[in-house]
């Protein structure tokens, strides 16, 4: 096989995985990764089915800690701080690493308080900050005309494409300053994904953005750089446009024109 | 590695670049022999086959177009598509420098038959190697080919500029009919073009192959 | 290439006698629920004769076998029922969704799989055991803590019937919560909550139509059990003062009377009554348990 070949993005640096390693149990799921996602940018992180891809997003904000016999090596730095050390406190963590995933997942409960459960663990805020801050967050995931006359209405009520938004909203809502979308379009029509593409564009401008998506086409149109995962090995991660106009490694072409995967 | 439905779509359309190369290759060589022979019949031929390319180029256009839509291509794919539909392009228009040149003969019917000085003939020569390298380099991926043809551009340019000063100057001391130096001056931009073409059509070859572009550029730079 | 037709007679005669015997025997089970039913209301409506049925349900006094003036009034007893019931629960419940919640978030799995059995198990002993207990353990422990002459009351029936309401609270709240999507628990923890937060703001809310149903099932189980409440409460007629005395539940006193009660009787005719009564009150709320269940299902699809 040919040797990978990883560029280091123009920009300031915002997570810095280095020599990274995951196993699940005695199965390694990523092998020594070092990448560098820079502020203000979308990063797509591509490859074929059980590549790791969503294991690699999961590391970013400690999800995989949820599987028992989950093991991290190396280092995952944000904003220069390592999230595997010891005296990391996981809740601030979360909230300056959101997350938006496969399927839309809002809580059985009333679209206000979906987005509002994520201040309501944290510190107590008067009915009327929440108010704004549901707005604002409806606002920003382009959901807010579509749902500002029934915010007490059930969320499961709203369609599929909606509740995706719902669910960036709440993410939006803590204020982090990573978004981790983790195949966020696999179960929504096309409309609707379009609208989702569109409003990753937008929030590049205040967030970092990471997706995982098993759509090629899609990280070519919302990404800036594009990191291709292959059995659990980074083999390829440079600008967007390089990578799907003339990739370095021949795995890379392989997978991007659907020769394989 | 399987062979996908759209490899045989992409080869079929490089197969038509190579019959539009082919068709572009006799109409050369038509007006090749048209050069040597003054034989005026010959350009009802060339005429012909210009039109068959024009008819061939659209063809190919849409075809490239449709594969896009469809196909969304990206990466080697991608290029290789791009690259078609340029040099399918740049063909069509290297046969209407064929067809320039036999028409610039027609209109000098009353001075025929001529001796070419030996700078036009060399540069026939020369261009039908450009053609033919950068054709090659084109259906074979051969960066290294398209590098050499892009080499040679520069000695049809000289040439080009020798026989117009060699006219001019002919004209000047009345050594030659000035219908005739014109003539040759016009035949010899015509030339000069298709070598152009040709230099085009492997600058496409080189991108094809390593995914840069390398027009615009100086030779040191390709070379490094 | 394959054909699409039937493939004769006799796969659609197969098929068509299983489709039958699967509806014979769901069938089955409605006409055994109907029979009972009718069968209690047959011989229950005779008592009406002589007792009004305003009485019945409105009386406090219980003495069908006096001599001059027999009552037959069943509130005395409803109302042991209810307090001895509710007395469970209050006990039950809390206990188990804690031990449900304990179960399904906080135990590794290898404690769950010792605990989980051995709660399953604690319904399988019978309720005599259990009656035995409460005489011999925990009625003598009620006396000692209160200073009473006997342990015998309402309140060891309660703790009794919480024991015997608990794998049924325990195991089908640990199956609402474990229901609930990982989805909902993923959410939650990246949205910076911790597990706590997340059992009490999300998972239990979820899971709550399921909970619901589990402490209307373990009432039906409290409301229908004889022969624990029978060996443990004392079974005093007089109206339940408090769960330190002595009470007679619905089910005791048709255990304690029916042996020994004339056929065709009027008495006899009243028990039935009473169990006409036993009947309607733990069918709804099962009804009501299955109903919630069923919701909760379709919610979280």
């Amino acid at each position: 096989m040919e040797s990978s070949y990883i560029a280091i993005p123009e920009g300031q640096p915002k997570i810095q995985v280095e020599n990274l390693s995951l196993s699940y149990g005695p199965k390694l799921v990523l092998k020594n990764i070092s990448l560098v996602i820079p502020e203000h940018r979308v990063t797509a992180i591509i490859g074929p089915s059980g590549c790791g891809k969503s294991s690699l997003v999961r590391v970013l904000n400690r999800m995989n800690d949820l599987i028992p016999e989950a093991r991290v090596e190396g280092r995952v730095l944000i904003d220069g701080e390592n999230i595997y050390d010891r005296d990391v406190d996981l809740v601030a963590l979360r909230k300056k690493v959101g997350m938006v995933f496969q399927k839309p997942n809002p809580f059985p409960k009333s679209i206000f308080d979906n987005i509002a459960y994520g201040l309501k663990i944290g510190n107590h805020r008067s009915r009327s900050e929440l108010e704004q801050i549901v707005e604002r967050s409806l606002r920003q995931a382009a959901l807010w005309d579509e749902v500002k006359d029934r915010l007490h209405q059930n969320a499961l009520k709203l369609s599929g494409g909606q509740q995706q938004r719902l669910c960036i909203a709440r993410a939006l809502a803590v204020e982090p300053e990573i978004i981790l979308f983790d195949e966020p379009c696999s179960a929504i029509d096309p409309i609707a994904t379009a609208k989702v593409e569109e409003l990753i564009h937008q929030l590049k401008k205040d967030y970092t953005v990471v997706i995982v998506t098993h759509n090629m086409q899609q990280a070519a149109r919302v990404s800036d750089y594009t990191a291709f995962l292959w059995l659990g090995e980074l083999l390829e991660y440079d600008r967007t446009e390089k990578i799907f106009t003339n990739p370095a490694n021949k795995m890379t072409e392989n997978y991007i024109t659907g020769r394989f995967g | 590695m399987s062979e996908r439905v759209f490899d045989q779509e992409l080869k079929e359309l490089k197969e038509k670049v190579a019959g539009l190369m082919a068709l572009v290759g006799q109409a050369f060589d038509l007006t090749e022999e048209l050069l040597k022979r003054q034989d005026l019949s010959l350009g009802a031929r060339v005429a012909e086959l210009e039109q068959k390319s024009d008819q061939l180029e659209t063809d190919l256009q849409k075809k490239a177009a449709t594969l896009m839509a469809l196909h969304q291509p990206v990466a080697r794919d991608l290029r290789l598509l791009l690259v078609s539909m340029n040099v399918s392009h740049e063909l069509e228009r290297i046969a209407d420098q064929c067809l320039n040149i036999s028409q610039r003969l027609e209109e000098s019917r009353a001075s025929l038959p001529v001796a070419w000085p030996p700078e036009i003939e060399e540069m026939v020569s020369r261009t039908a190697d450009m053609l033919n390298s950068a054709s090659r380099a084109y259906l074979e991926n051969n960066e290294e080919l398209a590098s050499q043809t892009i080499g040679q551009d520069i000695f049809l340019d000289d040439l080009k500029f020798s026989v117009t000063n060699r006219c001019l100057d002919s004209i000047n001391n009345k050594a030659l009919d000035p219908a005739r130096a014109v003539m040759f001056i016009l035949v010899s931009r015509h030339l000069e073009k298709i070598g152009d073409l040709a230099k085009n059509i492997a600058e496409e070859s080189y991108y094809l192959t390593k995914g840069q572009f390398i027009k615009h550029l100086r030779l040191t730079d390709i070379y490094h | 290439m394959g054909t699409v037709k039937k493939k004769g007679v006799l796969g659609d005669l197969k098929e068509s006698l299983i489709q039958k015997i699967f509806q014979t025997s769901g069938l089955l089970a409605i006409i055994v629920l109907l029979g009972i039913f009718a069968l209690l209301l047959y011989t229950a409506i005779p008592a009406f004769r002589e007792v009004s049925l305003k009485e019945f349900l409105t009386s406090t006094r219980w003495d069908p076998t006096s001599p001059e003036k027999p009552e037959f009034g069943l509130l005395s007893m409803l109302a042991s029922t209810i307090m001895v019931t509710i007395g469970a629960l209050l006990i039950a419940f809390p206990v188990g969704v804690a031990v449900a919640a304990y179960l399904s978030d906080v135990a590794s799995p290898r404690v769950r799989e010792i605990v989980k059995p051995v709660v399953e198990l604690l319904a399988a002993i019978p309720s005599v055991v259990v009656g035995f207990i409460g005489i011999t353990l925990v009625g003598p422990m009620i006396a000692k803590i209160f200073n009473l002459s006997h342990g015998l009351t309402a309140l060891n029936g309660s703790l009794l019937l919480a024991i015997m309401a608990l794998p049924t609270i325990i195991s089908i709240s640990e199956d609402s919560l474990n229901a609930v999507p990982i989805s909902f628990v993923e959410a939650s923890l990246a949205l910076g909550a911790n597990r706590w937060q997340t059992l009490v703001r999300v998972k239990v809310p979820a899971a709550l139509s399921g909970i619901i149903a589990s402490l209307m099932l373990g009432m039906g189980r409290a409301i229908g059990e004889t022969m624990t409440v029978l060996m443990a409460t004392g079974n005093a007629r007089a109206f339940p003062q408090g769960f330190l005395q002595s009470a007679r539940t619905l089910t005791a006193n048709i255990a304690i009377e029916l042996g020994e009660v004339p056929y065709y009787t009027t008495h006899y005719y009243a028990l039935f009554a009473i169990g006409l009564v036993l009947f309607i009150m733990t069918f709804f709320v099962n009804l009501t348990a299955d109903v919630i269940l069923e919701k909760q299902k379709r919610k979280l699809q």
